[in-house]
């Protein structure tokens, strides 16, 4: 394999989102261990997705532009135009070309409900730290610190602060659950869907409720309808905060199935 | 741009041999050389910093304690041979992780201590790619987080941010260029410093 050939195959981009086959991959792990310049990419490519993972809350909230809609309006208005001009030339009527009125929001295609990717969205669940009585354990350490990065937005340091927790305290539903939030929000749904089974097999625990929601979520994400409801299911069937937000969500995915007339 | 040329052939050669003959320099040019790389391919193919670290410091002693023996056959090989033992590590992890239960997997050892140095630099780098994230268009930032985090091809972007195949491809290439350039400005600034890595070209 050849820097040149790396570029053009946009290999660096393939290899960091795991895209390449293992042959590939291994041709481009013996180049990149010889060569700086193939390395240095390799290297902005990592830097710039984990940032990307750890703002992507952030970038998805952000309303983008829609070119799609502006393009339809466009040329639409620009059709009104033409349409319009032709007909008074037709009437024997002196052509309006005055500028189109504004468009309206019903020449602008669009869905009429959330779409999946939208109902999967959810923002990070807010902590709370509790007062706590008598000394700190080490694990309870290490999760305060965790989640003081959790809170500023900073998940990948999280995850890594929230594993030493769960591994010195397996039993901490707490720290499984917010690990795997932090992967959701990271981007890392398959990893954050294991770290809130695990917290859920902890069983009647403060989490339970919540760590069905979110798997709910995380399986939204992954367009696994089945597997959300019956998240939600449980969800629900706890009777706790979350009961109502559940039915709605669940109610949501159930319109996505119906076909729409 | 080369890659194993006759410079390189030497350049591989003698380090192994400085290595061979106990020379000390030669030990720590090769961790200065390979760490990170070692680092970055069992991050990626593990997707767990700590455990990548440990692999590293696992790969780089068996990699040297192989080279002060003598047992490497062709020197001029040495990057596909770190490269390779490195592999097998990242596979043994993966095989020890199948065979462990559940949540087990989660628990990687905790790093050992923490380089304060790096530490300074990760946090630049990442104030720098925050920066130049946030200079480029917003649409390009939903570009870059489809492409790099959700994986998706610039086919399957075109539709949700409304342009073509084409013009997603370019906007992302010159969005990753622009990101790529500023980290090589910081990258340069560093090295200017004594204690810079060598260049292999």
């Amino acid at each position: 394999m050849e820097c040149a050939q790396i570029k053009r195959g946009e290999v660096v981009e393939r290899y960091v989102t795991g895209s390449l086959g293992p042959q590939e991959r291994e041709s481009f792990e013996e180049h990149y261990f010889a060569c700086e310049q193939c390395f240095a990419a390799l290297q902005a490519q990592r830097a710039l997705q984990a940032e990307l993972s750890a703002s992507a809350p952030q970038i998805r909230a952000m309303p983008a532009p829609n070119p799609t809609a502006w393009r339809w309006t466009a040329a639409m208005a620009t059709a009104a135009v033409v349409i319009l001009a032709v007909l008074g030339i037709r009437w024997g009527m002196k052509p309006d070309l005055s500028p189109p009125a504004p468009p309206t929001q019903t020449m602008q295609p669009g869905p009429a409900g959330p779409s999946l990717a939208e109902l999967a969205r959810f923002d990070p669940p807010t902590y709370t730290p509790a007062v706590l009585r008598g000394a700190q354990d080490e694990a309870m350490r290490k999760f305060r610190a965790a989640m003081k990065h959790y809170r500023q937005g900073e998940y990948a340091r999280a995850i890594t602060g929230l594993r030493e927790a769960a591994k010195l305290n397996p039993k901490d539903a707490g720290a499984l659950f917010f690990l795997g939030v932090s992967y959701l929000l990271s981007g890392q749904t398959d990893d954050g869907i294991a770290a809130l089974q695990q917290s859920v097999a902890l069983g009647d625990t403060p989490y339970l409720e919540d760590a069905h929601y979110y798997l709910a979520k995380a399986f939204l994400h992954k367009n696994d309808l089945a597997g959300a409801e019956a998240e939600l299911q449980k969800t629900v069937q706890l009777k706790g905060d979350l009961e109502s937000k559940a039915q709605e969500l669940a109610q949501a995915i159930q319109a996505l199935h119906r076909p729409s007339h | 741009m080369k890659v194993a040329g006759s410079n390189d052939t030497k350049r591989w050669q003698d380090l192994a041999d400085r290595v061979r003959q106990g020379d000390s320099s030669a030990e720590e040019e090769l961790s200065v050389h390979f760490h990170p790389r070692i680092v970055a391919m069992a991050v990626v193919r593990l997707r767990d910093s700590e455990a990548a670290r440990e692999i590293a410091q696992e790969a780089l002693l068996a990699v040297l304690v192989a080279l002060r023996e003598g047992k490497l056959r062709e020197p001029e090989k040495l990057p596909a041979f770190v490269s390779g033992t490195a592999r097998n590590l990242v596979n043994n992890h993966f095989r020890s992780l199948r065979e462990q239960p559940k949540p087990v997997a989660l628990d990687p050892e905790t790093p050992s201590a923490v380089n304060l140095e790096t530490e300074a630099e990760l946090a630049e780098q990442r104030r720098t790619v925050r920066g130049a994230l946030e200079r480029i268009d917003p649409r390009d930032r939903v570009i870059l987080l489809l492409t790099l985090v959700e994986g998706m091809n610039p086919r399957e972007i075109a539709p949700r941010v409304g342009l073509s195949t084409e013009n997603v491809r370019t906007r992302k290439m010159r969005a990753i260029r622009q990101v790529t350039e500023e980290l090589q400005k910081l990258s340069r600034k560093k090295d200017q410093t004594p204690l810079s890595t060598e260049t292999v070209s």
